[in-house]
């Protein structure tokens, strides 16, 4: 998004007229300006992205712990946050790294990642095209409209599988973007995408 | 409306929220590790500072005794005392003025001197930094 500042004096009504909701600095924009010293733009990267960073987080490790880990995982982004090149890669991708392998390390803590839960390399070849539009048919995305029943299926789903779920509907991120994310190609994620949507499938029935 | 499109709408529905002050809770969890940081950081440069200035005393001390030891003071008051003598021969005063100087001790003297204005430095660089911290999270609550 384009940054315009406020002109001072008169100009300053028509500007906000001209460029309405135009102010929000870019993630570019605030890393830049935290590099040159100004640390208190940290605190909007913070409040950014917290809402997103916990849902992901209390996706895979459960509500209960997902405050304590959104912390830990804001310390290792500002830890590290001067070391990052905003021109290499996004933001939003970087946090998310961060923010899986913080989760994948606090279930291997708890030992409570089991094989099933990690799924390496089946994937199905994509080459062949595979219709993701015809995988759920309208009634059972009706009955998935249910919150409560969504949340339950999504808990009984694979580490992997939410993970997949929750960056492409919630997060609005590509597959591209997830396996960036979860260090897979492209057809291991749209593999996993496939397979969670039969596996929200079967478990509605 | 598509598959995609309708699956996004639930999803979005079922968002864990986080409470309100979370962003507040992070961000003094980071000025606490700072502020821990900026601690840890002053008290090795305070030791290193006062280790460097308590080593520099007795060096300086080893330093003078070499002074007088060499001859450098008798050569240091001829300077000022005839300087007809310093203008005609004055390669062979710099000469002997330098070959009298306790290298060693003056060499060490120098290095302990720097590592305590460095570590003087560092160490008021810390203490700015922890008031900035401080003054930071009670003047701008997020």
């Amino acid at each position: 998004m384009q940054v315009r500042f406020l002109p001072r004096g008169q100009g300053a009504l028509l500007h906000a007229i001209i460029y309405p909701m135009s102010y929000e600095k870019t993630d570019k924009e605030l890393i830049d300006s935290y590099k040159d010293g100004n640390e208190d733009t940290f605190k909007e990267l913070i409040e950014r992205y917290s809402p997103s960073v916990f849902n992901l987080t209390a996706r895979i490790v459960g509500k209960e712990y997902a405050s304590d880990i959104v912390q830990d995982i804001f310390i290792k982004v500002w830890k590290n946050l001067k070391k990052f090149d905003v021109e290499k890669s996004s933001f939003k991708t970087w946090i998310f790294i961060i923010s899986k392998n913080t989760c994948y390390d606090f279930l291997k803590k708890k030992k409570s990642i089991s094989f099933s839960n990690i799924i390496t390399e089946d994937y199905i070849d994509f080459s062949e095209t595979i219709e993701d539009e015809n995988l759920l048919p309208d009634e059972e995305i009706q009955k998935l409209q249910d919150s409560v029943l969504l949340n339950k299926l999504l808990d009984e789903l694979s580490i992997n599988y939410k993970t997949v779920l929750t960056l492409h509907y919630q997060e609005e991120m590509t597959f591209e973007e997830i396996g960036k994310i979860l260090d897979k190609p492209l057809n291991t994620i749209k593999s996993w995408h496939y397979r969670a949507i039969l596996e929200l499938r079967r478990k509605i029935k | 409306m598509s598959m995609n499109k309708e699956l996004a709408k639930a999803f979005k529905k079922t968002c864990y929220m986080a409470n309100e002050d979370l962003p507040l809770v992070v961000w003094k969890r980071i000025i606490k590790q700072k502020k821990h940081a900026l601690k840890v950081k002053l008290g090795i440069f305070s030791f290193l500072g006062t280790t460097s200035l308590v080593g520099f005393i007795f060096m300086f001390k080893t330093l003078l005794s070499d002074l007088s030891q060499s001859g450098f003071y008798q050569y240091l008051s001829m300077a000022f005392s005839n300087k007809d003598i310093l203008v005609t021969y004055w390669k062979e005063f710099a000469f002997s003025i330098t070959e009298s100087l306790p290298m060693a001790s003056t060499l060490y003297s120098l290095t302990l001197i720097f590592i305590f204005f460095l570590c003087l430095r560092y160490a008021m660089k810390q203490i700015i930094k922890g008031q900035l911290t401080s003054s930071f999270l009670q003047a701008r609550p997020v």
